[in-house]
């Protein structure tokens, strides 16, 4: 296989691949940076005590506290680092797309407080957007997965197709005016923000 | 095939950030995010009186110092004597601005704040940062490629479908990927 052919290859299999994930980012950045155009954001807020679990860790610090804790009191959700505030009590959280849940427990490890956030569709698209990070248990890790590829595909889209248009293009000084602009305005904001007081 | 090749030019910078950020918010610690030394100075500035608005008298004091940034509401603290302690932030540096009436000075705290955050305003700004005109270009520039990276999406499909001659790999890759990201995203959302 020739250079040509294997970079259309490269292009096209990465393209079809992550095609929808791609997709969903931009959509869902959209939604985003653009919320206020698609009417208010909606939030239901449920709050409720449950008493510590019987048979769990009491060290809140423990590596998989945070897991045992959701699974036993049935919390969907990857669940966040166990935060040990400054008042002596513990927080946690559970997030999934739409759903953030908090529980807080009391320094004596009693009855705790749990406090579940329900949002509307465009919470829900930007959640998506949002999830990222390895160490979530199931489908979180394979969601990292594919953020990593599809934000590696965008790198080889670029640089494939950079290379496309140059051996497509007989006469190259459009594309070179094009780029230059696109890297003065990147360069420059960099820059800019780098060295503004 | 010249709107794919050549949107894909304008959309290039943008998706090597795109790409390089999205890398990095998945991999914390990557991209240098740590406060970088504070240094101190001070500017005189002619104190407005509003001394009952502090948020107003904060982005007074920011555009008397020429800075680009947000005032950080919750970080308002007005003392006794009636001076001001507030944050400023930008992508890049963070300020921690504090008024001395007596002496009609400001003190400032600067940080920098690290690549990650320059990063992340790149990622995904349409808003650019107040005080500073010249970085809505760059919000400029990411609505545009948003959206013509959608465009580019379906027109790589029509220009493939329309110069292949093998089409059942092709859509078979396509096909399986795309329900399974969706099945993914369904996941996330109804069981997660």
């Amino acid at each position: 296989m020739n250079a040509h052919r294997l970079i259309r290859r490269l292009h096209l299999v990465s393209g079809f691949v992550l095609l929808a994930f791609v997709v969903m980012y931009f959509v869902t950045g959209f939604v985003l940076t653009h919320g206020g155009l698609l009417g208010e954001a909606t939030e239901q807020v449920v709050r409720r005590t449950e008493p510590f679990p019987e048979g769990l860790s009491k060290r809140p610090g423990d590596a998989a506290f945070a897991s045992s804790l959701g699974t036993t009191l049935g919390i969907r959700g990857k669940p966040s680092k166990v935060e040990h505030r400054k008042d002596g009590t513990w927080r946690v959280s559970y997030f999934h797309p739409g759903h953030l849940t908090e529980v807080t427990l009391p320094s004596d490890l009693g009855p705790m407080t749990v406090e579940e956030k329900r949002f509307g569709w465009q919470r829900v698209l930007i959640g998506l957007h949002r999830l990222h990070g390895y160490g979530g248990d199931g489908g979180y890790d394979v969601w990292a997965v594919m953020l990593d590829l599809a934000s590696a595909s965008m790198l080889l889209f670029a640089i494939t197709g950079v290379l496309l248009w140059y051996r497509l293009s007989h006469d190259h000084r459009p594309g070179w005016i094009v780029l230059a602009a696109g890297f003065l305005l990147t360069a420059s904001t960099v820059t800019y923000l780098m060295l503004r007081r | 095939m010249r709107i794919h090749l050549y949107g894909g030019l304008v959309c290039f910078w943008y998706l090597l950030v795109f790409g390089i950020s999205s890398l990095s918010f998945n991999h914390p610690g990557w991209i240098p995010s740590a406060l970088g030394q504070a240094s101190h100075w001070e500017h005189s500035v002619a104190l407005p009186d509003l001394s009952s608005e502090d948020l107003k008298l904060a982005e007074a004091i920011q555009r008397e110092l020429d800075l680009i940034g947000w005032v950080l509401p919750w970080t308002l603290d007005r003392r006794p004597s009636g001076d001001l302690r507030f944050e400023l932030h930008r992508p890049g540096r963070q300020y921690v601005i504090t008024t001395d009436r007596s002496s009609g000075r400001v003190q400032v705290e600067e940080r920098t704040a690290g690549a990650a955050s320059i990063l992340n305003f790149l990622h995904g700004s349409n808003g650019g940062v107040p005080g500073s005109r010249f970085l809505h270009l760059w919000g400029l520039y990411t609505e545009i490629t948003t959206g013509l990276v959608l465009l580019l999406a379906v027109s790589g499909v029509v220009l493939w479908a329309r110069r292949t001659r093998n089409r059942g790999t092709a859509l078979l890759i396509l096909g399986v990927s795309s329900v399974a990201s969706l099945a993914l995203m369904a996941w996330m959302c109804f069981v997660g």
